[in-house]
């Protein structure tokens, strides 16, 4: 007797119950699915801001700068530097920072001044493509600044109009100077939104009386398809080369806070996914114990004609596994085109708000989702363990079931 | 070997004795000193003391400046990156405004800031701009010192803005030295959680500050030295300011000449004054 081909039939038999469980789970994990894939792409979201925008993939610095940023604790900064990098397979953009004050007309605020190298800059992040208005630094205009949104509307500033920058120069002498607005930033991260002023680094040197060294060198993958911790090991190994003094961060050291949301992220998903195949557990057990119920004289039949509790159970378990197939194919067939649909075109959240923002991080309000074999096969491999895990109590129950019992009159 | 030589001179015994009043003539000649010609420990402070403690805040408060004063004064930074000397001139009218202007070195020459009430600007003639400071950055450096922009515009007042309690009275000579404990009162706008002030009571005669943080971490400390009578006042005319994180480094301002009941016109505190100071 095939167990397999019996359960089918006897899924068949009662089609308006299959057809029923078939909608309820299917739907619910085709929803698993595009949130797992939303999850995903709100994750590479959060990594893409953060390493793209801002810090890099991997970073240098003077040792101690991350934790003390100071204008003295420089690097040097050669060719060679950018050579030696280029050849462990990192693209390299060197920075400088600063603290001042921008003011405007009767406004004013504290602002972090980043210097940028114009040519390398654009191959390690996406600053320079991230306008909201107007357009990124030029080697021709010294004179030019690029600031974040936040701080463009706190001081009623437009693209044109100039700012004037104070500070304290490397020589203690009082620096100050006027700048012309060129640019304004789509939302990056709440530094670079509400404080950021990007100039040139060749400006910032002559701003600030400071000849050499730089604060901190961003890094990217040439090949972004090598795995980022064999690159860093790599780079590791020739920072001593580098200076004495030189110390290589990661991403997630940079931003521990994002890394660790990021960690949160995935853990609180798995919980998510946990905790809805167990709500449903209670709906598998009660379909479960109906489906029995109703088949009482059938399976006293059975087991009066020789059947074995052990084949009354792998029947029923079989059944799950079946309707865990048919699940399977109606979450792929409603979850997947709706997930390649948010993968292309983004859940837009505009409607809501024009900008939110996680971990320091801000972003533009649509996400996009990323669909790949874990968001396809995660959802129904839990499906399909809770499915026949829940069945074994009421199948547990149909296999200790007496002929007698089963074919009593009613 | 000398000392060695000697106690065998003198046998075991008797180089303990010698030795155990040699200890107790030094002890007798320190406490004789000490009680005649330096200080003697006056005790905690009286109900007197107390109700002075007003009148002494405001002395030392208007110690360097009257209603309407001006100064020249100069200023030099030290720090492990830079040194640099400034001349300044100072004028201030009453407790609301006050006005500094930078006259050398020539980079920064004819830089103005000027405080009116609770607003702060900064004039900058190679920008030919005025820039408001905002509140937030009251506390930061003042070019380039280890002074606060607060520190040099006198936003803040003992007397006004700080509680004070004495919690040490010493006699030094004829004068009196309270060590004084300042905590901000409950509404002042001032970023120090406590000041400790030791002064001379008699003089109003500051000797050092020692500024905390609202952690309750020393941050700062301010000595007062070389008296001098300037302005017809006798007044510590060295301030220095030593940071407590940043070993070796230290601001000092240096007063050159004080004048006092100065003429100011109706707007010489005033935006429009900036520029042609």
């Amino acid at each position: 007797m095939n167990l397999g081909l019996f359960a089918l039939r006897n899924l068949g038999r009662s089609r308006l119950r299959t057809v029923l469980q078939v909608g309820g789970v299917g739907l619910i994990t085709a929803i698993m699915l595009v949130w797992g894939c939303l999850n995903t792409g709100l994750g590479d979201l959060l990594t893409r801001s953060a390493t793209d925008l801002d810090v890099g993939e991997l970073q240098l610095h003077a040792a101690g700068y991350v934790n003390s940023p100071d204008l003295y604790t420089t690097m040097p900064y050669t060719e060679a530097w950018q050579q030696k990098l280029k050849s462990i397979g990192l693209a390299a953009a060197p920075r400088l920072y600063g603290f001042g004050l921008a003011a405007i007309g009767n406004q004013s605020t504290g602002v972090q001044i980043r210097a940028v190298d114009l040519d390398a800059e654009p191959k390690v992040t996406e600053i320079d493509r991230h306008l909201s208005k107007g357009k990124w630094l030029e080697q021709s205009s010294p004179k030019d600044v690029v600031i974040g949104r936040v701080l463009a509307r706190r001081l009623h500033v437009k693209i044109g109009q100039e700012l004037v920058l104070l500070t304290q120069a490397a020589d203690g002498a009082a620096a100050n100077a006027l700048f012309r607005v060129r640019g304004i930033l789509l939302p990056a991260s709440s530094d670079i939104d509400e404080r950021g002023v990007f100039m040139s680094l060749a400006a910032f040197q002559q701003y600030y009386h400071m000849e050499h060294g730089v604060h901190e060198v961003a890094l990217k993958r040439l090949n972004i398809g090598e795995p980022l911790e064999k690159v860093r090991q790599r780079l590791s190994r020739i920072a001593p080369a580098l200076g004495p003094s030189v110390e290589v961060l990661s991403w997630r050291q940079v931003k521990p806070i994002l890394a660790k949301m990021l960690d949160i992220l995935a853990i609180s998903s798995k919980f998510i996914f946990c905790f809805v195949y167990l709500s449903l557990g209670g709906l598998i057990i009660n379909i479960g114990f109906m489906s029995i119920y109703n088949r009482l004289t059938e399976f006293g039949t059975m087991t009066a004609l020789g059947m074995t509790p052990g084949q009354i159970l792998t029947l029923i378990l079989a059944e799950s596994s079946w309707l865990g197939l048919f699940n399977s194919i109606a979450a792929w067939a409603l979850g997947i085109p709706i997930a390649l649909l948010l993968s292309r075109n983004g859940l837009d959240l505009r409607w809501f708000f024009d900008h939110w923002a996680m971990a320091g991080i801000t972003m533009q309000p649509i996400l996009y989702a990323r669909l790949g074999w874990g968001e396809i096969l995660t959802p129904i491999v839990v499906m399909f363990i809770s499915l026949n895990l829940f069945s074994l109590y009421p199948g547990l129950d149909a296999a200790r079931m007496q002929p007698s019992q089963a074919l009593a009159p009613r | 070997m000398t000392i060695k030589r000697k106690i065998t001179w003198f046998g075991p015994v008797r180089s303990v004795v010698f030795l155990r009043l040699t200890q107790a003539w030094c002890a007798l000649v320190f406490v004789f000193t000490t009680s005649m010609g330096m200080a003697a420990d006056g005790g905690k402070p009286t109900k007197a003391d107390n109700e002075e403690l007003g009148k002494v805040l405001s002395g030392v408060d208007k110690l360097w400046f009257s209603a309407k004063s001006s100064a020249d004064m100069s200023m030099s930074v030290k720090t492990s990156h830079y040194e640099r000397t400034l001349k300044l001139t100072y004028w201030t009218s009453g407790s609301d405004k006050a006005m500094i202007k930078i006259n050398y070195p020539p980079s920064e020459k004819g830089t103005v800031t000027l405080r009116l009430a609770s607003d702060m600007y900064n004039y900058l003639p190679n920008v030919d701009r005025t820039v408001k400071v905002s509140a937030a950055l009251r506390s930061a450096s003042w070019m380039g010192s280890h002074f606060s922009n607060d520190d040099l515009v006198r936003s803040a007042y003992f007397e006004r803005d700080y509680d004070g309690k004495i919690i040490e009275v010493k006699k030094k000579g004829s004068a009196t030295i309270w060590t004084i404990d300042l905590v901000p009162k409950r509404n002042s706008a001032v970023v120090w959680s406590k000041v400790r002030m030791i002064v001379e009571k008699e003089r109003k005669i500051p000797q050092s500050q020692v500024y905390y943080d609202d952690r309750g971490a020393k941050v700062r400390t301010l000595t007062f030295t070389d008296l001098k009578k300037l302005g017809g006042r006798m007044v510590p005319s060295r301030i220095m300011v030593t940071p407590t994180d940043l070993p070796g480094e230290h601001t000092e301002l240096v007063y050159e000449s004080i004048r006092h009941g100065v003429k100011f016109d109706g707007n010489f505190f005033s935006l429009e004054q900036l520029k042609s100071l």
